[in-house]
């Protein structure tokens, strides 16, 4: 077991590496140029040379990368060039917003998908399996963005309730961290209870059907039980697996909520690394996100073993 | 500096005239009386109904805790020598003082300078500062720190605008609070491109103890100025919060207690929250928006003329676009109200020539004089003698933000002349190395900001203008225009004292340059700006956010 999560960890970190390596070399490809993007039209000639002899951008492409990959090594990150902080600052700034995001969308998603996807399986047919099946759908057919707008103009515009924008700490004022993320999480996780809850819906219907549940029940255990005890149980590797995925999905999602709802987070610093074509930014947004995916992954694997100590890695 | 791919191009003209104005004119502390009333008086058209008047009433109230939405992902910095977006310094000339500041009618007056005298050969100006300013850091303002901005500004390593300050000879410090400065020529532009406190920002008084102390980087983050408000904390990309300065040099100012500028990048939420009362003020709102703002109970809209224009340039070394015919035909076919009507949901001023309507006094209403007026008959006609009776295929190069504006434009070219204009839409970093290079048949550009008529006349239309092709291949003499007319009037324009006269040839140029068209021009934008109706004592100075007046009302 321990062997197989150290290969795991440095099959994960290969790969993070490969994905930054193919981020480097395509964003580079793009047409654009970063100096261009940030001193702006009407920039000063000698400025723009300062700048790129500064930044190495007239190295040849294999000795930035070097120079990068070196750095990286050494746990530096670079230096953006649009907002002139160091990458690893910004990144330590914008991922708890981020984590704040997908946890409260995550917990969400899954306290009220799990529910759902449980009684409409037991409740097979009946209207309360249809009004569930019904939501969960009309949530994954918004999109995001569009579902993050009209968020904001009823709860924010119209009912005055919630703030429309931006993020308060945690630490600091939590009722007010609360209340800044109630919205973007609402839009982030309401898409993913479709799936969650379909998957939960499917697998707890495959495991009704065992011989065990109908053990279970002719040996007079409780109905409420049975479901609970054993059969939420068995049917969990599939429902893990989805929310895995859910969780990985919610940091790419962070992209699309965070500009709706001005969060200096881990998508907006991708969006900005995009358009500014801020190399560094671009790259250690990239990394930490590669991170989140691949860690995320292992984190399940290893999780099946708990849920089911059948399965075995070697 | 030669004419032609000259390497020394800049913003300035060693020739660079007066304004057309005469040193006695220009001698502070503003500009005289007589010299705005002349100003005022040559305006072309009256503009005075586009502009909130209410927005002139001196403010009454004071306090309160101002919420602005600024449309971007963050105010990156606002080191003066660094800023290059309007947002930035909309929001550093609230926290900064230049020696000279623009009034509403872009008159240049006297911000940290008291007084000054131009010698009568234009070449050198002496300015009197103020006494007994104090920075935010409680270090008082004295000529030391004229010098030391200039010394700091002049240098590419520092900053990005060492270029601005090319015609100054030199600055000498005549005692505690004088300084003078000599220029290589006289150079009237000068107070405003750049002693101005925001435009010019090469010259905007930053403090030398507060940069050695936090390093260049933090001072962008968290400066120190002379300004009305100082900055209490500044979480890039998420807040950037401003303090009264008790101890600002004009009494009564400023009247806001606080100011917390959140940047806001998606439209939608900014505009949300301007109606929920989450913010009160924006820099900027996309014009679809302005009708929802205005049926808004909260919000009150002012609209008011913007100091730039919008074009689509035409490469007169591509077929066909190298037939003047041609080119003055595409400029013909479209009606540009209709544009600004679809387009822009009529918030623009159909546009002839470069110079824009905020430059009050040198606009002109070309709409009837312009060869490139709308006449769809004639369009046809001009490419008819041209030799293309045939429609033919052609492209046109734009950016995601100006896709719809050149949509419509190109619509109207199918419709009028039977053309297929095909779109290609890229990012501005892309869009801006073709237009640089002349790689493109037609693309959509224009320019803003600009507040004297050498911002486009200078910068753009003359052979060896800065924009005009600065990376095109050798074997194109010039870039996207080039007439000798136009190069010998500019340079005319600049040597000429008469106001009058000057603002003749000003009208005169931007007649010609329609003519032998230097581009299809669209529209001049306005400026939008949405307010909170708690928001009072706003003054609506063209392309700037400045809150020293402005309270809210409880």
């Amino acid at each position: 077991m321990t062997g197989y999560i150290i290969r795991r960890l440095i099959y994960g970190i290969l790969i993070m590496l490969a994905v930054t390596t193919l981020v480097f070399f395509l964003i580079r490809a793009v047409p654009g140029d970063p100096v261009r993007a940030m001193v702006g039209f009407e920039s000063d000639p000698a400025a723009v040379q300062e700048i790129k002899e500064k930044w190495g951008f007239d190295e040849p492409i294999y000795v930035q990368y070097g120079m990068w990959f070196w750095n990286v090594l050494h746990g530096d990150l670079g230096t953006s060039i649009w907002l002139k902080q160091s990458v690893n600052q910004v990144l330590i700034e914008a991922f708890p917003r981020s984590l704040s995001l997908v946890v409260i969308a995550f917990a969400m998603s899954s306290l009220i998908a799990i529910p759902a996807g449980i009684i409409s399986a037991v409740k097979r047919y009946s209207l309360l399996d249809y009004v569930v099946t019904f939501f969960a759908f009309l949530g994954l057919s918004m999109p995001a963005f569009w579902f993050g707008i009209i968020l904001i103009i009823v709860f924010a515009s119209n009912l005055q309730l919630l703030p429309a924008f931006g993020y308060e700490s945690l630490f600091e004022n939590p009722q007010a961290w609360f209340l800044h993320i109630l919205l973007p999480a609402t839009a982030a996780g309401v898409p993913l209870i479709a799936s969650l809850s379909r998957m939960t819906r499917s697998a707890v219907l495959e495991e009704l059907k065992q011989d065990y549940v109908r053990t279970a029940r002719s040996k007079g255990v409780p109905e409420l039980s049975v479901i609970l005890k054993h059969v939420v149980q068995n049917a969990a590797i599939p429902i893990v697996t989805i929310m895995g995925i859910n969780l990985a999905v919610l940091f790419r999602g962070t992209v699309v909520i965070e500009n709706v709802f001005a969060i200096k987070g881990l998508g907006r610093m991708l969006i900005s690394g995009a358009i500014n074509r801020d190399y560094p930014l671009l790259q250690g947004t990239i990394l930490i996100i590669a991170g989140i995916f691949v860690f995320t992954n292992i984190f399940v694997d290893i999780l099946y073993t708990y849920i089911n100590p059948t399965i075995r890695y070697k | 500096m030669s004419e032609k791919g000259g390497e020394k191009e800049f913003d300035f003209d060693e020739n660079d005239p007066l304004l057309g104005l005469s040193a006695a004119d220009l001698s502070g502390p503003k500009v005289t009386r007589r010299t705005m009333l002349k100003l005022l008086a040559a305006t072309g058209v009256s503009l005075s109904s586009l502009w909130g008047m209410d927005s002139f009433v001196e403010a009454q109230g004071t306090g309160g805790h101002l919420k602005a939405g600024w449309l971007t992902d963050q105010i990156t910095t606002l080191d003066p020598a660094q800023i290059n977006q309007i947002l930035q310094f909309q929001a550093a000339s609230n926290v900064f003082n230049g020696l000279v500041h623009v009034d509403t009618e872009l008159i240049p007056r006297g911000d940290l300078a008291k007084d000054w005298e131009v010698s009568e050969d234009g070449t050198e100006w002496t300015f009197k500062l103020r006494e007994g300013v104090l920075f935010h850091n409680g270090v008082e303002f004295t000529a030391d720190d004229v010098l030391f901005t200039y010394n700091r500004s002049k240098d590419p390593e520092k900053s990005q605008h060492a270029a601005v300050l090319e015609p100054v000879e030199k600055l000498e410090k005549l005692g505690k609070y004088s300084v003078k400065f000599t220029l290589k020529q006289p150079s009237a532009a000068f107070l405003i491109k750049v002693l101005e406190r925001t435009s010019g920002r090469a010259m905007t008084i930053v403090n030398k103890e507060a940069i050695e102390e936090m390093g260049p980087t933090e001072y962008g983050i968290k400066p120190v100025g002379t300004g009305a408000f100082k900055v209490v904390e500044h979480k890039l990309g998420e807040r950037l919060v401003l303090e009264k300065f008790d101890d600002y040099f004009i009494e009564g100012q400023p009247k806001l207690d606080k100011v917390t500028y959140f940047p806001i990048p998606e439209p939608s939420t900014l505009v949300s929250a301007l109606k929920a009362g989450d913010v009160h003020i924006c820099d900027d709102i996309p014009d679809q928006f302005v009708p929802q703002l205005k049926a808004s109970p909260n919000v009150e809209v002012k609209i008011g003329p913007g100091p730039g224009f919008q074009s689509i340039f035409m490469n007169p070394h591509r077929e066909p676009f190298t037939d003047q015919k041609v080119r003055l035909a595409m400029a013909k076919a479209i009606d540009r109200q209709e544009l600004v009507d679809k387009a822009l949901f009529g918030l623009g001023i159909p546009a002839y020539g470069p110079i824009p309507p905020a430059q009050k006094a040198f606009f002109q209403d070309l709409s009837d004089k312009s060869d490139q007026a709308f006449a769809p008959e004639e369009a046809r006609q001009l490419l008819a003698d041209a030799g293309y009776s045939d429609s033919f295929e052609t492209n046109v190069i734009c950016t995601p933000a100006t896709k719809r504006r050149t949509q419509i434009a190109a619509n109207m070219l199918k419709e009028n002349l039977g053309l297929t204009v095909n779109l290609k839409v890229m990012d501005w970093t892309v869009l801006i190395t073709h237009f640089d290079n002349m790689e493109f048949d037609m693309l959509q550009l224009g320019s803003g900001a600009d507040l004297d008529p050498n911002d486009s006349l200078v910068d753009w239309f003359r052979t060896s203008s800065k924009f005009n092709g600065p990376k095109r291949p050798k074997s194109m003499e010039y870039g996207f225009y080039s007439n000798p007319e136009v190069d010998e009037l500019v340079n005319k324009q600049r040597t000429t004292v008469d106001l009058d006269k000057r603002i003749e040839m000003v009208k005169e140029l931007n007649l010609k340059i329609s003519n032998d068209p230097a581009a299809i021009f669209l529209f001049h934008p306005t400026d939008d700006l949405a307010l909170n109706k708690k928001v009072k004592g706003f003054k609506f100075i063209p392309g700037l956010r400045d809150l020293h007046t402005v309270y809210l009302e409880e």
